[in-house]
């Protein structure tokens, strides 16, 4: 099932400011998409608006095309994980899951063993069996969001919204039950919109990924898109790490204001600025800087190297050259790959200035750096 | 050494202002030794103060089971204007004194009030009789249910509602299946608070009461009757024993109040 948001408003009660700000989303039959951003963005806002827990104050929710913006939170057919499971505490685990067949109203409800059948095949696919009768408190964390999701997914929703589901849980579990909920999604040929505070997590479940500030949708996109082309430095930042060099722009060329960092041109207007480079981005010149690069460990074929430029260290982690040095001296940073930024605008940089030599490792290239 | 002396200081205030009074009246009870005491309670005017005072609490209590989980459940879900001063009202009973409380009734129901002469033709006059006596401490113990329930379910309940709802319970099937339930020991708290109340209730009930032996008088009232008679041992005696009955409420919802500590962040 699709679903549609057409210019969503939603206003905080108390001072009318908007929570949710005039967000317009296509989610595609089948899709998996994730909702991120920084807290307070209005993520689980959004989802409860789907949902049809809070109300909305303009534009539509439309589900397959039909708008629900009047339809009852119970008539939406709409499964809803909560952040903290939610669970009914006095009830057992096969009651809680049995719970949304159970109320159905007479004619749809079904028989008693048929609802302790389906009960039962969920337990198995959550791989809970044998849990039916334990209460929420005799369960772990993990076990309780598999029953969460088992009872959500009792009564046959097409669309799946989970606000922060794993958060609770520690990483090992988390990245097991990541794995199984993507599978989950694909049998059953669900519709999901998923929480998160974890970029990476988002970056291996979704389809698209949606990021959220101050109630508005900053961008949208699949997990590459936004790596390749983030819509602004903030994007940027909650994407992935993140080196930031202060520094100033003269007749279109940014110098840092740290040493030993190659200059690059910028299409921009002469004043201070800030270039953004992801860790993994920056390359190591020998034999153009002052900078020594000394080797901290190697593993495998990488090194980790601490890089000296006037007061700061900078740790990059790149692949060694054949011989392994341990100290490569009169080194310099390339940050060519990174982006500039002022404010909220934003540039690439070009290629340097200065054509050197090529970089010690001319191909797979594999940096990681960061202040230390 | 100081703790020692703070622990110490605690135990004597407690032994002298709370542990001595009901160890007094046991005392001055059993002064003529237990058959004495136990025959003074078989006396007609005694069992009738009893059965009175038990049936005035069962029917408060179930009255402000019901309103009072009513109205904690309405206070706790929805935001109306005037909402605040509701839950003032709601809480008043605790801070006015009960006798006040009583003379409101009198004026409601007096001869002289709104209702009184017509209800008195009736045939059924409120006061000074049973009714006005329920009234009475309906008004005194209305606050116990809804303040032990209403942070209940105004914190720890609201998610397990939404996910009911999105299950596709209604209004009805929330209540009954998840959120009575989910309260049930704070509710059951709140129940036992009012029970211990309702039992001792005198100021309210004195003024609505008229103090007919062996028809309006509870057993607060009994006792203060048979005090004044000079009937020490009787007197002594029904107040060890309504001592006993809120003695036993009150460790029942301490029970209570223990279990619900260790299942409350569960789920
Ligand atoms: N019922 C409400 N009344 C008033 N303000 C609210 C209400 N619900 C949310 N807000 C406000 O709306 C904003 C968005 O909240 P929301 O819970 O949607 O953020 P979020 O993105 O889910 O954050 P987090 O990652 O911390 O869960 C916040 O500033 C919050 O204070
Ligand atoms: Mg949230």
């Amino acid at each position: 099932m699709s679903v549609q948001l057409e210019q969503i408003t939603r206003r905080n009660p108390r001072n009318g400011r908007p929570i949710v700000d005039n967000v317009s989303l296509a989610v595609a039959s089948g899709s998996f998409t994730a909702l991120v951003g920084p807290s307070g963005a209005g993520k689980t806002s959004l989802l409860r608006i789907i949902a049809g827990l809070d109300p909305h104050q303009a534009g539509h929710v439309s589900i397959d095309g039909t708008r629900v913006d009047t339809l009852d939170a119970r008539a939406r057919n709409i499964g809803f994980v909560f952040q903290h499971y939610a669970l009914f505490a006095h009830m057992s685990v096969a009651a809680n899951i049995g719970f949304g067949l159970s109320v159905r109203p007479r004619g749809q409800r079904p028989r008693r063993d048929v609802i302790a059948r389906r009960v039962e095949d969920l337990l198995d696919l959550m791989q809970l069996s044998g849990l039916g009768g334990r209460y929420p408190h005799e369960l772990s964390g993990g076990q309780r969001q598999r029953v969460a999701l088992a009872r959500t997914l009792a009564t046959g929703p097409r669309v799946l919204l989970l606000d922060e589901p794993f958060g609770a849980l520690d990483p090992l579990v988390r990245r097991q039950i990541r794995g199984w909920l993507r599978s989950l999604h694909e049998r059953l040929g669900l519709t999901t919109i998923l929480v998160t505070h974890d970029r990476q997590e988002a970056a291996e479940l979704a389809d698209t990924v949606v990021l959220m500030r101050h109630g508005r949708i900053v961008q949208a996109g699949t997990p590459q898109a936004l790596e390749d082309t983030p819509a602004d430095p903030f994007t940027m930042a909650f994407t992935g790490d993140l080196v930031r060099l202060g520094g100033r722009v003269e007749n279109h060329v940014f110098t840092p204001d740290l040493p030993d960092i190659l200059p690059v041109t910028a299409p921009i207007a002469a004043g201070p600025a800030e270039l953004l480079v992801r860790p993994v981005d920056i390359a190591l010149r020998p034999g153009q800087g002052q900078a020594t690069a000394v080797l901290r460990q190697a593993r495998g074929p990488l090194g980790l190297y601490d890089v000296r430029l006037g007061t700061d260290t900078l740790q990059v982690e790149t692949l060694m050259p054949p011989d392994r040095p341990r100290i490569l001296p009169h080194c310099a940073l390339d940050v060519t790959a990174g982006r500039l930024a002022r404010d909220n605008a934003w540039a690439s940089v070009e290629t340097p200035p200065f054509p050197g030599p090529p970089s010690i490792h001319p191909t797979g290239e594999r940096i990681h750096a960061q202040h230390s | 050494m100081s703790r020692l002396l703070f622990a110490l200081v605690v135990y004597l205030l407690v032994a002298v202002m709370v542990v001595l009074p009901p160890v007094m009246v046991f005392a001055a009870a059993l002064s003529h030794g237990l058959r004495v005491a136990m025959a003074t309670l078989a006396e007609p005017d005694a069992l009738s103060a009893i059965r009175l005072t038990m049936i005035v609490t069962g029917i408060s209590v179930a009255i402000n089971t019901v309103f009072g989980t009513m109205a904690a459940w309405t206070l706790a879900h929805f935001r109306f204007p005037g909402r605040n001063l509701l839950v003032v009202l709601i809480e008043l009973p605790l801070s006015v004194s009960p006798v006040v409380g009583g003379l409101v009734w009198l004026l409601v129901f007096g001869t002289q009030g709104w209702w009184g002469a017509a209800l008195e033709r009736w045939g059924h006059p409120v006061l000074f009789a049973p009714p006005g006596i329920v009234l009475a401490t309906v008004f005194v113990t209305f606050p116990y249910v809804t303040r032990t329930l209403m942070p209940m379910l105004a914190h720890n309940g609201r998610e397990a509602e939404e996910a009911a709802v999105m299950l596709g319970a209604n209004l009805w099937q929330v209540l009954w299946h998840v959120t009575l339930p989910g309260a049930r020991l704070a509710l059951l708290s709140g129940v036992l608070l009012t029970t211990a109340r309702a039992m001792g209730e005198f100021g309210a009930v004195s003024v609505v009461s008229g103090h007919i032996p062996g028809l309006t008088e509870t057993m607060p009232l009994h006792i203060e009757t048979l005090y004044n008679g000079y009937q020490t041992v009787a007197a002594f005696t029904m107040a060890a024993l309504l001592a006993l009955m809120a003695m036993g409420v009150v460790m029942a919802r301490n029970l209570t109040e223990r279990r619900h500590g260790r299942t409350e962040n569960t789920a």
